[in-house]
């Protein structure tokens, strides 16, 4: 009987009292703002940067090999510092622009690895004989690396979606009001941290289920057989 | 007008030189066979001819339009040129269907209607139409390289490169995929065949091209390269085809090993299952229980040589020792020598060496 009444003492106030759930909602919509477009920015970037990698231009080539060995070998919140502090300090761009900023590069930094990895991965030989049936080398690398790569990539490529959500956590440092920084004022508040990280645990967990098996179905591989032709 | 004109063609990797200034004209229906000891360019000329290495030097025309020049239109003349390669090299991530499929669809703007009937034509003649919704990964070598050639064949090319087709295969596919290239020939398709199976390059092709010293050493019919070959090179690299020839200088030599090399020069030769089964017989006790026995000292010196004839199809084992041996005195052992007697058609002893005909 105490146990309950306790829950519904502490639900009442980590989560109704004041519309302390509304902190956890809008911290939950930062959260996923900054992952997302970090996510999907770096997935650009980092295709570029794993491109540079490949250059035949030792300047291109260089510039990536650097930029990227510094993102990937950087903790975020020493990176998030760096450009908070340092690069950007001058800037007039808002606590989310410059985390948006730091996070795409970090993201795009890991990604551009994994996907370098990939590309070399597909066999040198399957693109020679696309280029000796007449493909181009733009149309080889879509129709014969790039599919093979992405299927390659795939589980690396889920499990930086978790890795960026998680580096985002970082962000109350510079007061962006994401789910970590609402849990820790209510807690602050409450004195009583178990409802609210409880629930922003299971948020998280199920922030990365749903996209992981989101991202799941960009790789389904669909063959056509001879009975449907016929 | 030659289908496919070559002129001056060099190429070096740095300052390694591969090949130098090569000058051939191949016709329209021609079956060339390029044959020669590994390293001596083969595959590179080969590839040279479609561009896949950049040639350091020279002109390649096919069908009249210089493919080596500034600005060509390399994708289009690439068209008009299938390729087949020693690993094959199917799309993994496709199957044998779509692999055959793709670049008529894509590259030939054909509808997935039409596709699909040439693609299942291009397999029926491989003998793969069964096998079109498997994966690559699941097919034996042969099947496919058979794949690999109908994805060729479907794009309806004037010539064929084959470079080593059947050189990552089991012996037991081997044939199968010989016999779909020389449909192919047989057709009057032009084909350039880098090979090393001897007996085919022999039976097939319309010229064979030897390649040595940095080029073309010697160019001619088969039956001049193989059985009348003029230069001193080529006639060496000819005879080492036909002859087998291994020294024992030690007493604990390998004796399974010496018996697979065998076996498998008797395989390239096409002897019978038969001929191959004996040569390993009298070789074990020829050497074994004969020979070295009466062998005196630590050093020995036995020359072993395994010749085919293929006029006759007969295999002949010679073993020469520098040191006197009798086949019969063996302290009364005498199983070796009937069972020698009751494989061979004939034993001549030599001066200091038996001759034994299977």
């Amino acid at each position: 009987m105490a146990l309950i009444e306790y829950l519904q003492k502490s639900i009442y106030m980590n989560l109704i009292y004041e519309d302390r759930y509304q902190l956890i909602l809008s911290g939950l919509w930062v959260t996923l703002l900054l992952t997302v477009v970090s996510f999907v920015l770096g997935t650009v970037l980092g295709m570029a940067f794993c491109a540079g990698k490949g250059s035949r231009n030792r300047v291109i080539r260089g510039f990536s090999n650097g930029i990227t060995a510094l993102m990937v070998k950087l903790p975020p919140l020493v990176l998030l510092m760096i450009f908070a502090y340092l690069i950007l300090a001058d800037t007039s761009f808002s606590a989310e622009v410059i985390s948006i900023i730091t996070f795409t590069l970090k993201c795009a930094s890991h990604l551009s690895e994994m996907f370098r990895s990939a590309v070399d991965s597909v066999a040198v030989g399957e693109i020679e004989a696309a280029r000796t049936l007449g493909y181009s080398r733009w149309q080889a690398f879509f129709q014969v690396v790039f599919p093979q790569a992405r299927h390659q990539v795939m589980p690396l490529y889920k499990t930086q979606f978790v890795l960026t959500m998680q580096d985002t956590s970082v962000v109350s440092l510079l007061a962006v009001q994401d789910m970590t920084r609402a849990v820790t004022v209510i807690t602050s508040r409450t004195m009583d941290p178990i409802i609210s990280l409880v629930i922003t645990s299971v948020v998280y967990l199920l922030l990365g289920f749903v996209a992981n098996r989101m991202l799941s179905l960009t790789d389904r591989n669909k063959h056509l057989e001879c009975k449907e032709v016929v | 007008m030659s289908v496919i004109h070559i002129e001056g063609l060099s190429k070096s990797f740095g300052s390694n030189l591969v090949f130098q200034d090569i000058h051939v004209d191949i016709e329209q229906g021609d079956c060339i066979s390029v044959i020669g000891p590994s390293g001596c360019g083969k595959s590179t000329f080969l590839r040279c001819i479609n561009l896949l290495e950049r040639p350091t030097a020279g002109s390649v025309y096919i069908d009249g339009q210089e493919i080596t020049a500034k600005g060509a239109p390399l994708d289009q003349i690439r068209r008009k040129m299938g390729m087949v390669y020693q690993t094959f090299n199917l799309f993994s991530h496709k199957t044998v269907l779509e692999n055959v499929m793709m670049a008529p669809m894509q590259l030939q703007g054909l509808s997935k209607k039409e596709a699909f009937d040439l693609a299942m034509e291009c397999l029926t003649q491989v003998g793969m139409a069964e096998r079109a919704d498997y994966m690559p990964s699941q097919l034996s070598g042969g099947q496919k390289q058979r794949a690999a050639i109908a994805r060729c064949v479907a794009m309806k090319p004037e010539i064929i490169l084959f470079d080593e087709p059947t050189s990552a295969l089991d012996p037991t596919m081997v044939d199968e995929v010989l016999a779909v290239i020389r449909r192919l020939v047989n057709r009057g398709m032009t084909c350039v065949i880098v090979t090393h199976e001897m007996n085919f390059a022999k039976a097939i092709s319309s010229q064979v091209i030897y390649m040595d010293e940095k080029g073309i050493y010697e160019m001619g019919p088969p039956a001049q390269i193989f059985d009348a070959p003029k230069r001193e090179r080529t006639k060496a690299f000819i005879n080492r085809l036909k002859t087998f020839q291994q020294t024992i200088t030690d007493r604990k030599f390998d004796i399974y090993g010496l018996n697979g090399a065998v076996v498998e020069f008797c395989r390239r030769q096409f002897a019978t299952e038969k001929q191959i089964y004996r040569v390993q017989l009298v070789l074990e006790e020829l050497l074994i229980n004969i020979m070295l026995p009466q062998m005196k000292g630590e050093r020995i010196a036995i020359d072993v040589t395994v010749e085919y004839s293929m006029k006759d199809s007969v295999l002949s084992v010679f073993a020469a020792a520098d040191q006197e041996f009798s086949l019969e005195e063996q302290g009364g052992d005498d199983l070796s020598l009937s069972m020698l007697k009751a494989v061979s058609t004939d034993i001549v002893r030599e001066a200091n060496g038996v001759r034994l005909f299977l």
